[in-house]
């Protein structure tokens, strides 16, 4: 045999496939990386202000059902090759493809109002008042996509997204009461409090996040990722669920060890950080608006283009970048109503910042069981799926998921009736 | 009338008893504009009856059979038949006209001759409407509801479902298009819809359309592809495009599509892999048309009519001596020109512009560009291994993945 084809590769298989794992690494971690936005910064610090160390039992769960959901989406991107709102129309029909696109639009437009705030509270720490900044970050958004660099764009979002290490610094500058973490990760503090509850649904909402699903899935499949590398792309979507939760079991250490004792009323991540300066230090404090600034600007220029995108191709409107207003007017206008609205809305003098963060992340919670049921019900389907089914463990750790999150938003109502 | 309005509808009995609900209408595929030949009943008794349309009596409100659904004849299901509901709605079709895709809202049918046709299919907002029932809250709200019609004519519908991929259903439309417009085409849809159209077209025409699609893309398709399918496709590809796509693929998988490759292609492309990527040897062709010295410029273009069966680009002819060294070219041209008895010897450039294979290939397209050539011989210790046409000249330069590099979600 003629063995000089192979010359051009390396010989040895743990380098190919190291090799091969860097090509197709991407999807996973960014959308990990953009899940920490600032909806996400903001619920995890207040989960950590509010209830100390009691919440850290969510995140073992929170890892594996992410992962497994995670692990989902890519698998059926690689193998249809098409984007989930795609898949959820040619399964389901218009009309539940409809009422879904509606309800990812709502939910979608308060992540962009959360991403927009975001922007609004990090400026905030450094004196930048907010109708110069939220302007200008909709101009950055907006150029991004005019001049179509959004790869490159997205090269130094995620190298900022170093940053988050500086949550793990903070988090271990806080000096945390390490025993007592680890018991609360294993140990489950359970309360029927409406608080506790709505926390609880806004860290699952946050954490695995509806629109997620959806920009996974359509990384994969604009990565072009083929069915043989299948598996490294598991180990990508993986790793990225497990990066979220350390940063997140970070950002709440440090919030638990040190705001939660002193019991200072915290609203926001700018009282974090006020709070975190003299508790942690000033360096913990500048980094945690800075790194909260980071992720609020790349999830704002990622969520209102794709949330038009999936709209307009699932229910087969004209959608691109490229293509004018006329040829797209159902594309612009969400894409360009999206960015206006938020920021109007936030230009506001003395709206509710928080509110808005929270309920976003509540909105998404109650959303997420609906997106699993379609993503179950495709990816169970042989004639999209062929063998790549899911097995019954995935179908298993995924059902729970839904039936937990929909046990917890079926709880809120009733709380807050009661 | 629409699509629309027959999903669902209850299916009566002449006496009035009610049977079902319509689940599926059957059209044959072999006319211009598709003849509805059954329906799909979902019967109470939960099983599935395919009555044929020549007893399907007047539809309104509902669809009343001609005779008692007991004394029908069952249609059978044929393979070049579409179900209408199941493969068409709500899925992607290919608008031939327009080369472009489009999402299926809603099918127009029409009754002619006393057969019911399709006509075309709605892409716009009217079909939305239409579908949720908000036709009548959308006209007060001003939103313009004019329908949105494509010709059935002018469309393709495609096959999405993983099982049927092996089935060979002729795209007599999709033919017409140019192979870069199929590409186009095949790079916008999901894989199983990309598989089906390369399964539908000829060797030829699926390799041509293969060369143009973007390179991760080409990997997929192949892997996703029978291999001995996969091989026939390698084989009629041209081999500088071949050896690069097979240069991607994973290493057991190349070299079993190697070895199910006709031979003499598959040696051309193991030779060509030796080369590394970006110099001379990895971007050429092996196919060019030589002759050996001594001939007249009749006999060269009598051999030349019989290799231009193999080789694409013949606009240069290289001579080489007994021994196989490169020693001169002649062009068509200078042949037709001259007199048929004159030895080519005579009048054929000794003096031959060339690059060695191991050439960077930035240095070779400078110097087509330079010496304005339609094509470069490359060589191997005085012996010719390939060509490198202006065409491949032009993709080192301006690489043809570089329009679709603009990212998929952002740019299309």
């Amino acid at each position: 045999m003629d063995y000089s084809i192979f010359r051009r590769v390396f010989k040895s298989p743990a380098v190919i496939s190291f090799i091969i794992f860097l090509s197709v690494m991407g999807p996973g971690i960014i959308t990990a990386n953009v899940d920490n936005d600032a909806g996400g910064i903001t619920t995890y610090s207040l989960a950590g202000s509010q209830f100390g160390y009691d919440l850290l039992w969510t995140f073992i769960p929170m890892i594996i059902s992410l992962a497994v959901i995670q692990e989902m989406g890519v698998r059926m991107g690689i193998v249809s090759g098409k984007g989930l709102a795609d898949l959820i129309r040619e399964k389901v029909g218009i009309k539940l493809t409809f009422l879904m696109m509606i309800a990812l639009l709502l939910a979608n437009f308060g992540n962009v109002l959360a991403e927009f705030s975001g922007i609004a509270v990090s400026t905030g720490i450094f004196n930048v008042p907010r109708f110069i900044a939220l302007p200008l970050a909709a101009f950055f958004v907006w150029l991004l996509v005019v001049k179509g660099t959004y790869k490159s764009v997205e090269k130094v979002f995620l190298l900022a997204s170093a940053l988050y290490f500086s949550y793990i610094v903070a988090g271990f500058m806080a000096q945390p009461d390490w025993g007592l973490a680890a018991q609360s990760m294993i140990m489950p503090q359970i309360s029927l409090d409406a608080a506790y509850i709505t926390m609880v649904i806004g860290l699952v909402g946050t954490t695995i996040a509806p629109w997620m699903m959806f920009y996974i899935q359509s990384s994969v499949v604009e990565k072009g990722i083929s069915l043989k590398n299948l598996k490294y792309s598991k180990m990508d979507a993986v790793l990225g669920a497990i990066i979220v939760n350390i940063v997140a079991f970070f950002i709440v250490i440090a919030c638990a060890a040190t705001i939660y004792p002193t019991g200072i009323p915290v609203n926001d991540v700018a009282d974090v950080s006020m709070a975190l300066a003299p508790l942690a230090g000033q360096y913990a404090s500048i980094l945690f608006a800075f790194g909260f600034l980071n992720a609020s600007l790349f999830a704002a220029s990622i969520l209102p283009l794709s949330t038009a995108y999936y709209v307009c191709e699932s229910l087969g409107f004209e959608a691109g970048v490229s293509k004018s207003f006329k040829e797209a007017p159902v594309f612009h206008g969400l894409y360009l109503g999206l960015i206006i609205t938020a920021v109007a809305i936030i230009l506001i003098p003395s709206v509710p910042l928080l509110s808005i963060l929270y309920l976003s992340q509540v909105a998404n919670g109650i959303l997420l069981p609906f997106v699993l049921i379609l993503m179950l019900l495709i990816i169970n389907d042989k004639k999209i799926m062929g063998e790549h089914v899911n097995t019954r463990l995935f179908n298993i750790i995924a059902i729970l998921t839904v039936i937990i999150v929909m046990g917890l938003s079926i709880g809120l109502v009733a709380t807050s009736l009661l | 009338m629409y699509l629309s309005d027959l999903i669902k509808k209850p299916v009566i009995n002449p006496s009035g008893k009610k049977i079902g609900k319509l689940k599926d209408v059957i059209v044959s595929s072999e006319t211009a504009y598709p003849i509805i030949k059954a329906i799909m009943v979902n019967t109470s008794g939960k099983t599935v009856k395919n009555i044929p349309c020549n007893y399907i009596g007047d539809i309104g409100k509902k669809i009343i059979l001609k005779i008692p659904i007991n004394d029908i004849e069952e249609y059978t299901i044929l393979n070049n038949d579409i179900k209408l509901i199941h493969n068409v709605l709500d899925r992607q079709v290919v608008d031939i006209e327009d080369k472009k895709i489009r999402r299926v809202n809603d099918l127009k049918l029409s009754a002619k001759n006393g057969h019911y046709h399709v006509i075309g299919v709605d892409i716009g907002i009217h079909g939305i409407l239409k579908r949720l029932s908000l036709t009548r809250i959308a006209k007060p709200l001003g939103i313009n509801s004019r329908e949105d019609l494509i010709s059935w004519k002018d469309i393709d519908a495609l096959n999405s479902d993983y099982s049927n991929l092996k089935l060979k259903v002729p795209k007599q439309k999709l033919k017409k298009l140019h192979p870069a417009d199929i590409a186009d085409i095949v790079d916008q849809l999901g894989l199983n819809e990309s598989i089906t159209i390369l399964n539908s077209l000829d060797d030829e025409a699926a390799a041509d359309t293969l060369e143009e699609v973007s390179p991760e893309r080409q990997v997929i398709l192949l892997e996703g592809m029978e291999s001995q399918r996969a091989a026939e496709l390698l084989d009629e590809m041209s081999p500088d495009d071949a050896a690069d796509l097979l240069a991607d693929l994973p290493d057991d998988k190349a070299e079993e599509l190697l070895d199910l490759m006709e031979p003499e292609e598959s040696e051309d492309l193991r030779k060509l892999l030796e080369y590394p990527e970006n110099t001379a040897g990895g971007v050429m062709t092996t196919e060019f048309a030589a002759v050996e010295e001594g001939l007249t410029a009749q006999q060269v273009l009598d051999s030349l009519r019989e290799m231009a069966k193999n080789v694409e680009t013949i606009y240069y002819v290289y001579v080489l001596s007994k021994n196989g060294d490169l020693v001169g070219v002649v062009s068509i041209r200078e042949i037709l020109l001259s007199d048929p008895d004159i030895n080519i010897s005579d009048f054929m450039q000794t003096d031959v512009i060339k690059v060695d294979v191991m050439e960077d290939q930035h240095e070779v397209a400078q110097k087509i560009a330079k010496y304005n050539l339609i094509a470069l011989p490359v060589i191997e210790k005085d012996k010719i291994r390939g060509i490198i046409t202006v065409d491949d000249a032009i993709d080192i330069v301006l690489p043809t993945a570089w329009k679709k590099r603009v990212p998929r979600m952002f740019g299309r």
